[in-house]
């Protein structure tokens, strides 16, 4: 085991610590918070369909299994876990992402009995014929929810469009279909190549002493044997440059048109600072072109052509770019026009120091602010972490940030490979 | 004891304070207080056109720049409605000073405060009102803000089902208005309902961050100044509560892929009964979490829905349960509730029920005290209601709580609405 002790700008002291088996774990001490957090996480996500196990096997499993399996750690051979959290009088969650399975719980009383409650969970796995024909009752339910939500349709039309190839154009949780198909052996599969303590990480915040949880998770894993891991190997199909078609249009029971027109980049085959770096300057570029306080959504805005809720966010990892931007409009095909002449005149003209030096501004006090978020700097944290970032770098990074590179980002996006998302009211 | 600490300014200004230094937010929100009515509406437009432009910042660009100059801090005004009450929120979040240079640059609560100042009492004039294009335009915004609700399915089926439940109480008007009132708001109604207000409303002023409370009250002093009315709080007029005598059921249709449950549920006894601890506590058991009632039974053992939960209102003394289920369990999943309601009434609750419950709520009591946003709002709901309870004192009242006095609330406890919205039948 292995001990590191980081300060960061905002004078937060982080604890990092490797055990043995590979498990990477943070301890983010914050004093006179109630609440203490924590998030267990492996790298695997809804788009690692298709992998070799530790036998050296490959494996293409059902799309939406990552997701279910999620839902499936929660039982055990006594029944669920949620139970026993509810006794610690701790509430317990779980998401999936693209990227990432995390189980998490939150609580201001019995913190140590409740870590060791989640990790015990998450690294025993119990599958039956049984418990995975229940769980496809449940897990319908939700693609029927979010089936209703436009929002969520509207983005992964969208994703449908700018992809051809690569999964993340499927829906996280899969399909109706899809999950009809996973049996227990397939997630006994997922589960030994994935939920390896190497391929995860714990991050704990809260008023809690480092040490001390470090070394209650190190006597957890020491009564726990891991066989060696390989590195898993995960295959990903090549992408093309360009989109997969440019136009979907979708008609729903909603009030009024929502649009979301995405710029498909190409992904940057590097990680850590340099990624984490390449997102900094799209963030920057985005905001000066089209947040609040640019003159292109104040013009928008006046026109009735979009509404505070119009959003523009930068996603990006080693396999997959892209800016996605949108929101409600009552003229989704106008707005998009607006939006893509908008850009043409920013690259024209081009990004002003002073405008700059206030975006940078803006990003600091924002990153100072987030700092009171407990469950927000756990999931920041770890999420960068999986995509091979120390989101710790942040401020040194954005402050080394030039008007050069800035201006080079913008005249890098290329609004030829664009896809436009619209749902129409049915 | 109370976290906040009221401090009166010389202008006759009421400000709760709460220095916690473990924030690196400093908040300030101001609430304009009223009582719901039909002039939700006005209350709805005015903060987004005060958003819009003030005398010297005339336009939302130059606004916006001038926040994200001051480190990027926040200013959003919004309309809440907490009970049968009207809130105009203006929130205003800066980074605290402490950490952003070496030797913390105080400026940034004078400028931020300043520009508070601007968006209260200071707003762009046109002839003497506000400007008409912003109120036009920001009209538009709010029409289809209303109409938006629609499209978001489970807070459509709670509208309707607190329509429905509600029909003739203040508490029917959501807190963005009515879209029929919309239309006849113009410029200057618009400018003397808000001269009104700067004159004659229930104002308070919250303060929490790692501040030096003379500081701050000093610069609050400078900028705020306001009516003599800031004072005192006007508290919830005690509504009539009607036991409802039967269950009333809707079935309304759309093109929806599951169906959306939403069950009213009324509380027979006042805000300040010695009974809302254990009222709490019934709500825990019954829908509260993953350990509830209905989760076990609906979710765990039916399979039938994915989410399923309830959540008070105190301030209006009722229960909403939500879930999203295929509607050919609709008798099924009704039946269900309607057996778990029943269970309560007749003392079924384990002790491992009621502890969970207990540990469940006290947690989130705590929890609360985390967030400024969360701290605030639970001691003006206690303002609101005419009677506060402090942190210690409610996780002391709460065990207290017995299973007698959970049953006697159950027994105060009545379906009033039961609504569902569903696709239409095929072939119907």
């Amino acid at each position: 085991m292995n001990y590191q002790l980081i300060t960061t700008h905002l004078r937060e002291n982080i604890t990092k610590a490797t055990l043995d088996n590979g498990l990477q774990i943070f301890v983010h001490p914050k004093p006179g918070y109630h609440s203490k957090y924590a998030i267990f996480a492996t790298k695997y996500g809804s788009i690692d369909n298709d992998f070799v196990d530790r036998d050296g096997l490959r494996h293409q499993v059902p799309n939406g299994i990552a997701h279910f399996l999620e839902h499936k750690m929660f039982e055990e051979p006594e029944g669920n876990v949620f139970n026993d959290f509810s006794s610690l009088g701790v509430s317990v969650n779980a998401f999936t992402n693209y990227n990432m399975t995390a189980y998490l719980f939150s609580g201001t009383k019995n913190f140590y009995p409740a870590l060791k409650r989640l990790i015990d969970f998450v690294q025993s796995p119990h599958f039956t014929e049984k418990n995975v024909q229940k769980e496809q009752g449940i897990i319908q339910q939700e693609i029927k929810m979010y089936d209703d939500h436009a929002g969520w349709v509207l983005q992964r039309n969208l994703l449908e469009c700018l992809y051809r190839e690569h999964p993340i154009r499927i829906d996280i949780a899969g399909t109706v279909d899809s999950i009809e198909k996973i049996t227990k052996d397939m997630l006994y599969t997922c589960y030994s190549t994935f939920y390896h303590p190497s391929n995860m990480v714990l991050y704990v915040v809260g008023d809690l002493n480092p040490q001390q949880v470090i070394e209650a998770v190190n006597q957890n894993q020491l009564k726990k044997s891991f066989s060696l891991q390989p590195e898993i190997k995960r295959f990903y199909p090549a992408e093309t440059r360009e989109v997969n078609c440019a136009f979907k249009e979708g008609k729903m029971p909603i009030a009024v048109p929502i649009m979301a027109l995405g710029l498909k980049d190409v992904p940057l085959n590097r990680s850590g600072d340099s990624l984490h770096r390449r997102e900094i300057i799209s963030n920057l570029v985005n905001h000066l072109v089209l947040g609040k306080s640019s003159i292109l959504f104040n013009k928008l805005y006046e026109q009735g052509l979009l509404t505070e809720q119009f959003s523009i966010g930068y996603s990006g990892t080693t396999n997959y770019a892209y800016t996605l931007l949108g929101g409600p409009t009552p003229k989704p095909n106008e707005l998009c026009k607006y939006l893509l002449e908008g850009w043409e005149n920013a690259k024209t003209r081009g990004i002003s120091a002073a405008d700059l030096a206030r975006a940078k501004r803006t990003f600091i006090g924002l990153y100072t602010i987030s700092y009171d978020n407990l469950s927000m700097i756990a999931n920041r944290y770890i999420s960068y972490y999986l995509k091979g970032i120390d989101f710790n770098n942040y401020p040194e990074i954005i402050n080394s940030i030039t008007i050069d590179q800035v201006n080079s980002r913008l005249q890098e996006i290329n609004l030829d490979n664009r896809a436009l998302s619209v749902m129409l009211p049915s | 004891m109370s976290v906040f600490d009221q401090n009166q300014l010389s202008n006759g200004c009421l400000v709760n304070l709460s220095k916690i230094k473990k924030f690196k937010t400093v908040s300030i929100k101001v609430f304009i207080v009223r009582d719901l009515d039909e002039r939700a509406t006005l209350t709805a437009l005015l903060p987004k056109v005060l958003l819009r432009g003030t005398a010297n910042y005339p336009t939302s660009l130059k606004f916006e720049q001038s926040l994200e100059d001051n480190y990027g801090s926040r200013l959003s005004a919004r309309s809440r409605k907490i009970g049968e009450k009207q809130l105009i929120e203006v929130a205003l979040h800066m980074p605290c000073a402490k950490y952003l240079t070496p030797e913390g640059d105080n400026q940034v609560y004078q400028k931020g405060i300043a520009l508070l100042k601007e968006l209260l009492f200071n707003p762009l004039l046109v002839d003497g009102y506000f400007n008409p294009e912003y109120v036009e335009q920001e009209k538009e915004v709010l029409r289809r803000e209303i109409r938006s609700v629609y499209s978001d399915k489970e807070e459509w089926a709670l509208k309707r089902c607190i329509e429905i439940s509600c029909q003739d109480e203040p508490y029917a008007i959501p807190a963005y208005g009515r879209l029929a009132d919309v239309d006849e708001i113009t410029a200057e109604n618009l400018f003397n309902f808000y001269q009104e207000l700067v004159e004659a409303a229930n104002i308070q002023i919250y303060v929490v961050g790692n501040i030096e409370n003379d500081q701050i009250v000093k610069i609050l002093e400078q900028n705020l100044v306001w009516n003599g009315q800031a004072n005192g709080i006007f508290t919830y007029n005690q509504p009539i509560i009607k036991f409802p005598e039967k269950i009333t059921e809707v079935v309304e249709t759309d093109r929806v892929n599951q169906g959306k449950l939403a069950i009213s549920l009324r509380f027979m006894r006042d805000f300040c009964s010695e009974l809302i601890p254990a009222f709490l506590m019934y709500n825990n058991i019954l829908g509260g979490g993953t350990h509830s009632k209905l989760f076990t039974k609906v979710r765990e053992k039916h399979s039938l829905a994915y989410y399923v939960h309830s959540h008070t209102e105190r301030s209006k003394q009722m229960i909403f349960i939500e879930a999203g289920i295929d509607p050919k369990n609709y008798q099924q999943a009704v039946a269900i509730i309607k057996q778990e309601v029943a269970a309560i009434q007749s003392g079924d609750v384990s002790q491992e029920e009621f502890e969970r419950a207990r540990v469940s709520l006290i947690n989130s009591l705590w929890a609360l005290q985390d967030f400024s946003g969360g701290n605030i709002d639970y001691y003006l709901v206690g303002l609101l209601s005419g009677c506060s309870y402090s942190t210690e004192d409610m996780e002391k009242y709460l065990k207290d709580v017995t299973v007698a006095q959970v049953v006697e609330v159950a027994q105060q406890i009545a379906i009033d609405t039961i609504y569902f919205l569903r696709a239409p039948k095929e072939g119907a």
